[in-house]
């Protein structure tokens, strides 16, 4: 699979990212260690714009920079637009609950990062949409952001990467 | 995502002991509270106030940015507020991590 990926950052970093490649988040993020990217979903979420804002209002930076990268890679899970992927997902998640039960703990309590920290040791690419309203704080269920969120556990699937000009 | 892989993670799961089954757990439960701690810290007043607040929180996680890390510093030094120790730093693209103890 082929994709499009945009990553915010500004231009003291841009320099980093065009000479030595991109570096790994922390792994406190959704899907633990990996490059993260918006991309684009049709008319729900503009991927460039999204970068550009995640830049901007949430890690408040100056001199913004987007990146557009194009990323490659056939151990991917889709949990955005493959019905069979959220399927998979599905089933993987039901057996964790069945251990958590098993384990005394009660339903309340399972924590869905159980099952991202055991995809990390076979994905190299995920895929989900993500509500970008929690930075809010007062979000609700009914209205989100939906963002179209991309973490590459593997740095070798990105191929290409180009800055975005004149987009701002 | 192939079959061969959901089979994979479908079995790791079934095989795992209860007791590895509460290691990854808390695991889990170690990167949401990671999440959730985490502070983003964009101009002094916002440090010198959340400080104050995260103080409480042991071990916190503490996201500076680079632009307010010598007001952080100083902050630090000059501040009735004193920690016990910085156990860790590590530079993350537009930020510095501090872990304090």
């Amino acid at each position: 699979m082929t994709l499009v990926g945009y990553h915010g950052t500004d231009k003291r970093f841009a320099e980093k990212i065009k000479t030595e490649g991109y570096n790994y988040s922390s792994s406190e993020n959704w899907f633990g260690k990996g490059v993260y990217f918006f991309k684009d979903y049709y008319t729900l979420c503009n991927g460039c714009q999204e970068a550009y804002n995640w830049a901007r209002h949430v890690k408040k930076l100056t001199d913004i920079v987007v990146f557009k990268s194009i990323i490659e890679s056939d151990l991917v899970l889709d949990l955005l637009s493959s019905i069979e992927d959220r399927q998979c997902f599905d089933k993987i998640k039901k057996q964790a609950l069945k251990k958590h039960q098993e384990a005394g703990l009660g339903i309340k309590d399972f924590n869905l990062n159980v099952v991202f920290i055991k995809l990390e040791e076979f994905c190299q690419v995920i895929i989900a949409l993500v509500d970008g309203a929690r930075f809010e704080g007062f979000h609700n269920y009914v209205v989100r952001k939906p963002q179209a969120q991309v973490c590459v556990k593997e740095k070798a699937c990105i191929i290409d990467t180009t800055v975005v000009n004149g987009y701002f | 995502m192939n079959a061969r892989i959901l089979e994979n993670i479908i079995q790791d799961f079934k095989k795992m002991s209860v007791d590895e089954y509460l290691q990854l757990h808390q695991q889990a439960l170690e990167r949401s509270k990671k999440i959730e701690e985490t502070i983003l810290f964009d101009s002094s007043q916002d440090l010198q106030e959340l400080c104050a607040y995260s103080i409480n929180l042991s071990p916190s996680c503490f996201k500076v940015n680079i632009d307010v890390l010598s007001t952080y510093n100083t902050f630090v030094n000059y501040s009735y507020l004193s920690y016990s120790s910085v156990i860790e730093t590590s530079f993350n693209e537009a930020d510095l991590w501090i872990k304090v103890a």
